[in-house]
């Protein structure tokens, strides 16, 4: 009775509070959802990837990943793929496992057994010198990574493939010895090869955008038709207005793609009330539409998971992405010591109405 | 005189045989004590076997497992002379009574003493096992010793050996390494390695990078640490060390701790170690600190009960009343002190943990015994770098006349420990620096005490023995 007094409050309150978003009502379950949804295989599918890997959503059935095998002589990168329906069935067990903490780290580590090598991409190796080889087909080219971005031939670099289209492939080289804007290096290629462009820093790329030189790879940059962003960066490129955007990521979350800012999300601890998340492009204009409004009652929680708590001791989000929001929750016991740690799970769509917590404890801090 | 049935004696006598040798192979007086206590009630003979030999075997399962096979060697002898009766065509009133006196002797007396019986060898084994309990410590300490010097001797590399500069973080009472691998992230520095080990058994890495730390999304093992590119020996490794059991004695953790730093190559003359403790886990960095000190280049503890402390006191006396505020007092820990003050008994185990030890003993006692029985390690000690932090509870209130400005109240506790005994006054000039940090706690569910950890104060203060190499 109390809890639906409280919802009915929570929910009047949201209604007189946002004028631009629906209400939700929330609801809770302990425990995974009883089947994964696209939004929950992508998260398990990029959590378990291998160091030095990125993940591409290849269709609607699966996933490819590009790994920077530093194992080798010469470093090379390597493909692989799985399909949905194969993280699925790996991790089948997850759900009804009694310890999911302990579960799930045994299948993140085993799951390099469902990626399948695939050879349909260029071959990019790093070998001495920091000489980046690439070859497709019959073609092949050589770029001396040390000279194009003033490095040192013996510094320790990093190759990795952040963005992948249909026809060309994004390469970021990270120098492990470099610090600030010199750190990192940007090389756009079409996938057969037949041309490639080098870019330096942030600045560069917007004066190349907008002088139409990186027309033939805007696919694997733009947010929209306005709107660009360099893969692991928080600054947008408005190339229409020539200038770029700070997402301000010291205090707001954004989402691994880029197109959502959970305002207020890297804060120390998130607050106990409602919180608003925004697409990108209205963060920016400055408005005051909201793609969604979360309401965190952490008390709800406490009381769903019958803890004895006297307080939340950190709440912070550990996974943000289209579609899904992982958060992971400490509590105090009185006095002294813990009384326990929870990940809330939740889906998110724009004006959904009601928003079920999935409260489950699967170690992610 | 009532006469067992002979075919009752006969068993006896194989059981006696048995119990003959037992009393051989173990070797044990008290055992002995047992069978022929027991023996003696079934005025059939006595037990003659002596006890010899310098060591005792004594498995207590074994024994018992034996006891059973007895019980069960005369509850086939009852069902085999119920069913001869059965057989017989008319038998007499001496057929009958004979097997009514064999299952009454069976049931009412012989299975009985042998319940007994197990009885006794099971207080025996809880006897052993308490005797056992308090020589562990001391016998771990010497393996352990034995261990790294076998180590050094043949240059016995562990996976971490090559890192000079190691700071280990160990909690408090009822808690984990959580709140600890938050603050030392915050407190380290770029390049810095962070390995938090939990009670389960599961291991995370985490590295410190331009861009971010990257932790077990990224790093899955060992291997995945030592092949990032940006993996060096030269920076720092933070270990946040977490308990076997949450409210272990310092001595345990003393002993596992020594374990799980030679096990990882950081036990040695090279690497030098910085302990930051909360809490309780300010007397186990002590405890550590005390067992190695050439090792420990820096103690900093924050809110630790360094004298007796009335709270745990409390909860050590009244179990029951400490497990309604979600406190197990009466934890299982693995290990006994000689002291026999600083134990508790649960079903008939004797051991120590935490909580007896903050009842019965004052760090100042173990101090001042080590001064007088080692002084060249209270030396150590006190070349060592000492902060004793202590945190303190404050409520602000309106002031002035009209109320629009507020002022401070500070109390002279955080809420669970007082501020004499967290600055560790009774130690003297043991301890270098004594700083006291406003803490905001609300009320005794959530006080000051349980967000010291995380206090930006403290943060800066990790941060800067950081990076005093």
């Amino acid at each position: 009775m109390k809890v639906k007094f409280i919802l009915f409050i929570t929910s009047l309150f949201v209604l007189s509070a946002c004028t631009n978003s629906a209400a939700s009502s929330e609801s809770y379950k302990v425990g995974l959802p009883e089947e994964f949804s696209p939004a929950m295989l992508e998260f398990l599918a990029t959590y378990s990837m291998p160091m030095y890997s990125t993940i591409h959503k290849q269709d609607e059935d699966g996933f490819t990943y590009s790994h920077f095998n530093v194992e080798n002589n010469p470093e090379r990168i390597d493909y692989f793929i799985t399909s949905k329906k194969e993280v699925a069935n790996h991790f089948a067990s997850l759900i009804q496992s009694d310890n999911q903490e302990a579960r799930f780290n045994e299948l993140t580590k085993d799951f390099e057994s469902v990626m399948e090598p695939i050879e349909e991409y260029p071959e990019i190796e790093l070998g001495e010198d920091n000489l980046l080889t690439l070859r497709s087909g019959d073609k092949e080219t050589s770029i001396e990574l040390a000279e194009k971005f003033n490095w040192n031939p013996e510094d320790e670099l990093v190759v990795s493939i952040p963005r992948l289209s249909d026809k060309s492939i994004f390469l970021l080289l990270k120098n492990t010895d470099a610090s600030g804007e010199n750190r990192n290096g940007y090389i756009l290629l079409s996938k057969d090869l037949t041309s490639s462009f080098v870019v330096g820093n942030r600045d560069s790329f917007l004066k190349n955008l907008n002088n139409g030189e990186l027309n033939e790879f805007k696919d694997l940059l733009l947010l929209n038709e306005q709107y660009a962003l360099i893969p692991g960066d928080t600054h947008i490129l408005d190339y229409e207005n020539k200038t770029t955007h700070d997402l301000d990521a010291t205090k707001n979350k954004i989402s691994r793609d880029g197109k959502y800012v959970w305002l207020g999300g890297n804060k120390e601890s998130l607050k106990k009330g409602t919180h608003q998340l925004q697409r990108t492009e209205d963060y920016i204009a400055g408005s005051e539409d909201y793609y969604a409004e979360i309401q965190l009652d952490y008390d709800d929680i406490t009381d769903e998971l019958q803890i004895e708590s006297a307080g939340v001791d950190a709440s912070r989000i550990v996974y943000f992405n289209e579609g899904l929001v992982i958060l992971y929750l400490r509590f105090n016991s009185a006095i002294t010591g813990t009384a326990g740690t929870t990940n809330v799970i939740f889906e998110l769509s724009e004006d959904q109405e009601n928003l079920t917590f999935y409260l489950a404890d699967l170690g992610l801090q | 005189m009532y006469q067992m049935d002979p075919i009752l004696k006969q068993i006896l006598d194989i059981h006696r045989a048995q119990a003959e040798d037992i009393i051989q192979r173990t070797a044990s007086k008290r055992v002995r004590d047992a069978f022929v206590s027991c023996w003696n009630y079934f005025n059939n003979g006595s037990i003659s076997a002596s006890v010899s030999g310098d060591k005792i075997r004594f498995d207590a399962d074994e024994i018992i497992q034996t006891i059973d096979k007895w019980i069960k060697d005369f509850e086939v002898c009852k069902e085999a002379e119920i069913a001869k009766l059965y057989r017989m065509e008319d038998p007499s009133y001496q057929d009958r009574s004979r097997v009514i006196n064999i299952q009454n002797d069976i049931d009412h007396h012989i299975r009985y003493i042998y319940q007994m019986l197990k009885g006794k060898i099971t207080q025996i084994d809880i006897e052993f096992s308490n005797a056992a309990r308090a020589y562990r410590s001391p016998i771990h300490q010497a393996l352990n010793d034995m261990n790294r010097l076998y180590s050094e001797m043949n240059d016995i590399k562990g996976p971490f050996s090559g890192f000079k500069d190691v700071s280990v973080y160990i909690h408090g009472i009822e808690d984990n390494g959580d709140s600890f691998l938050d603050s030392a992230k915050k407190a380290a520095n770029i390049g810095d390695v962070l390995i938090y080990e939990n009670r389960d058994g599961d291991i995370s890495y985490h590295l410190v990078t331009e861009e971010g730390i990257l932790g077990p999304e990224v790093i899955k093992s060992i291997d995945d640490l030592k092949n990032n590119k940006e993996f060096s020996k030269d920076a720092r490794l933070h270990l946040i060390y977490e308990t076997e059991y949450k409210n272990e004695h310092r001595q345990k953790t003393s002993d596992d701790l020594t374990d799980k730093l030679i096990e990882m190559g950081l036990l040695n003359e090279e690497t030098k170690l910085n302990m930051f403790a909360h809490s309780y886990g300010g007397r186990r960095s002590f405890q550590f600190a005390m067992d190695y000190p050439e090792n420990v280049s820096s103690i900093t503890t924050i809110g630790t009960p360094y004298d007796e402390n009335l709270l745990s006191g409390l909860a050590n006396t009244f179990p029951t009343i400490a497990g309604f505020m979600n406190k197990v007092s009466d934890e299982y820990s693995d290990y006994l002190d000689f002291n026999t003050l600083n134990t508790t008994t649960n079903n008939q185990i004797k051991f120590s943990n935490a909580y007896t030890d903050m009842t019965s003993e004052e760090m100042k006692e173990d101090v001042k015994n080590l001064k007088s029985a080692n002084p060249e390690i209270y030396s150590q000690l006190d070349d060592m770098e000492i902060t004793a932090v202590a945190g303190r509870d404050f409520h602000e209130r309106p002031s002035g006349r009209l109320g629009t400005s507020t002022v401070k109240y500070y109390d002279s506790h955080d809420g669970a420990v007082s501020i004499t005994s967290q600055h560790a006054e009774s130690l003297g000039s043991l301890i270098d620096q004594r700083p006291t940090y406003a803490i905001e706690g609300e009320s005794i569910t959530n006080p000051a005490h349980s967000n010291e950890i995380e206090s930006e104060e403290f943060i800066e203060l990790i941060r800067k023995v950081n990076l005093s190499k």
